[in-house]
């Protein structure tokens, strides 16, 4: 990976009648990077995604893949290769002559073309199944072959529409891992277009996050999760209690801020985020708080509170806690280690914290 | 196996509906001019002299011109249709869609009169093409209902998947489009040439001096002497239109399985 950028997308704009799929999208993919688009159904990603593989024109603005303009440009022109959605196997065709489709127009010889497609076939773990009708093989495979047909290609990007949605959660989270290892080792860049948070968070380097045809954070995975920008983000990405607090003092890189329930803070201040003097809103992910019971707090912060609810989930249990002076109880999820025993509601307990579990929204 | 009520039942019906039909092939072969049994011998006869039978060869080319006419436009007609109905959604789809389909229950001689009528007051002779357009009418129904089942499951990520993968519009639609719907389309042509060949009542109607098969074999069956030749063609024509009909299912079933759907319904 570089920093160049490979896509870049300026200004998009794309209007169904009234309604703007994409309102003045601008952002940069780079070269050979992993790169998401995330967002509720609805919110322009696969809008984007077909416009950069020339689908779809954009109303205004512009995208240029590898420095040249792509307005106008059809899509068998472009040098970007699509996954679809339902993988769009060509039914009437074998799994290797589904693979082979694009060759066609590189006037390969026979023994080149032959080559490449046993490679490309090799490469996704196909190789076995080549002389296959494609109706015969299974949602996962059909899915490999989607990809080996477009990575023979040898494209510059290669564009991911929900690739994994179709699959059960066993397949996919094996597939997750593959696509991965696919990308690092031919080095192409990949767009992937997903609903699933942790799919994006587990695959990327970088995710842009989208609402409402708009980009509302472009970042690394770790960023996003730790720190999101907005409630919006942070709503949905992974779980996150919302707290209310008062501004007190805006510092260069901190503020301190008086969190109901909570007490007073000093938070790292978001870089170039300025905060006008009035409430704000901070978030806590159940992870970053912890549960004690009777132990020494030392240094940890605490806040008393009641169990109301135990869900337990295997590896780790979430509880609600309600705490004084807090409406909504405030989850907090604990590691089922070793030594550690599962609490029952009614049982009172201290809500361990610090300053850096809490993160200030706008 | 136990004889249950369901099974004779079952038997009994298939027995009306079919012996009637192979006492046909049976007597088309049997050397006397009197069709009762019990059978005098095995001839063919019947059918040689069917081969030299001028009128019955007029008849013959005359059903061929007007089934392969119909078939062509009314498979046009039903592509044109069945794909405005399976990819877009537009006001009034379904009514239209129940308003094209209306011909498959109307009584055909209802049918046949009314177009009797209007093409006389349209001025218009009686000819092939007057039963040309009749049995397009009827066809066309047919045709849509066969269509739609291979245009249904058309998926058209497949043709921007050709395109993506560098096919222009044109190759695309050779190597992708044509290829899946193509059992379709001649499994409708096969079906709407055969409902041309056998349909009585509009072409009665319609042809003027020009008769098609099946009214030859009617004009014929008023001559007892005539009647094993009736049989043999008859014989025939079954034989043609089971034959037909097979090989138009066999298709529609492999177009429905390309586009991606179970090959359940159809016609036959």
């Amino acid at each position: 990976m570089n920093d160049k950028a490979i896509i870049q997308i300026d200004r998009v704009v794309r209007r169904f009648g009234d309604f703007k799929a994409l309102d003045e999208v601008s952002v940069d993919i780079r070269e050979g990077e992993f790169f998401s688009l995330l967002g509720p159904s609805g919110c322009g990603k696969t809008t984007l995604l077909r416009l950069i593989a020339g689908f779809d024109e954009p109303t205004s603005g512009a995208i240029r893949i590898d420095g040249q303009g792509m307005v106008g440009v059809p899509p068998n022109r472009r040098p970007t290769n699509m996954v679809f959605q339902n993988y769009a196997i060509f039914p009437h065709l074998t799994v290797e002559e589904n693979v082979a489709y694009g060759l066609r127009r590189l006037r390969l010889d026979k023994q080149e073309k032959q080559r490449r497609v046993q490679q490309a076939l090799d490469q996704v773990d196909l190789g076995h199944l080549g002389k296959r009708r494609s109706n015969e093989v299974s949602g996962g495979q059909r899915q490999r072959v989607a990809l080996a047909r477009a990575l023979i290609m040898r494209p510059k990007v290669l564009l991911l529409d929900e690739p994994l949605s179709a699959l059960d959660k066993k397949l996919r989270e094996q597939m997750q891992v593959e696509l991965r290892h696919l990308q690092r080792q031919v080095g192409i860049t990949f767009i992937l277009v997903t609903h699933d948070q942790e799919e994006a968070l587990t695959m990327s380097d970088r995710i842009a996050v989208m609402f409402g045809g708009q980009i509302a954070q472009c970042d690394r995975p770790e960023a996003i999760y730790q720190q999101p920008h907005s409630r919006q983000v942070a709503e949905f990405i992974g779980g996150m209690n919302f707290l209310e607090a008062a501004l007190l003092r805006q510092g260069e890189d901190t503020i301190e801020v008086d969190v109901a329930g909570f007490g007073r803070a000093e938070l790292k201040k978001p870089a170039g985020k300025a905060f006008n003097g009035g409430p704000l809103t901070i978030g806590a992910r159940p992870e970053r708080l912890t549960l004690l019971y009777g132990e020494d707090p030392g240094q940890t912060r605490v806040v008393p509170g009641e169990v109301l609810e135990a869900s337990y989930y295997g590896d780790m249990t979430y509880y609600a806690i309600a705490i004084q002076a807090v409406e909504k109880p405030v989850t907090v999820s604990m590691r089922n280690t070793i030594g550690r025993r599962s609490l029952q509601a009614g049982e009172k307990v201290e809500i361990g914290w610090s300053p850096e579990s809490l993160v200030p929204l706008t | 196996m136990k004889l249950r009520p369901l099974t004779i039942y079952a038997v009994a019906y298939l027995a009306f509906l079919y012996v009637p039909v192979l006492f046909l092939p049976v007597f088309s072969f049997n050397d006397s001019s009197i069709v009762a049994f019990p059978l005098k011998g095995i001839t063919t006869q019947w059918y040689s002299e069917l081969w030299h039978n001028d009128t019955m060869l007029g008849a013959l080319w005359n059903s061929i011109k007007v089934g392969g006419a119909t078939a062509v436009i009314s498979t046009i007609l039903g592509i044109c249709a069945a794909r405005a109905l399976t990819r877009y959604d537009f006001r009034g789809q379904r009514s239209m869609a129940a308003l094209i389909m209306l011909p498959l229950v109307l009584p055909e001689i209802i049918v046949a009169v009314s177009l009797l009528v209007v093409l006389l007051q349209l001025g218009f002779s009686l000819s092939l093409v007057s039963v040309t357009l009749g049995h397009i009418l009827m066809a066309v129904p047919f045709s849509i209902a066969v269509l739609t089942s291979s245009f249904e499951g058309f998926d058209r990520s497949l043709e921007e998947a050709s395109l993506d993968l560098g096919e222009g519009p044109v190759a695309t639609f050779f190597r992708v489009t044509l290829p899946i719907v193509a059992p379709g389309i001649l499994s409708s042509l096969l079906i709407t040439f055969t409902i041309s060949l056998d349909e009585f009542i509009v072409a009665f109607f319609l042809s003027g001096t020009e008769p098609t098969l099946p009214v030859y074999i009617w004009s014929q069956l008023r001559f007892t002497a005539r009647l094993p030749h009736v049989l043999a063609l008859g014989s025939m024509l079954l034989l043609m239109s089971i034959i037909l009909l097979s090989v138009a299912e066999v298709m529609r079933q492999r177009a429905a399985r390309r586009a991606g759907t179970s090959p359940s319904g159809g016609l036959v």
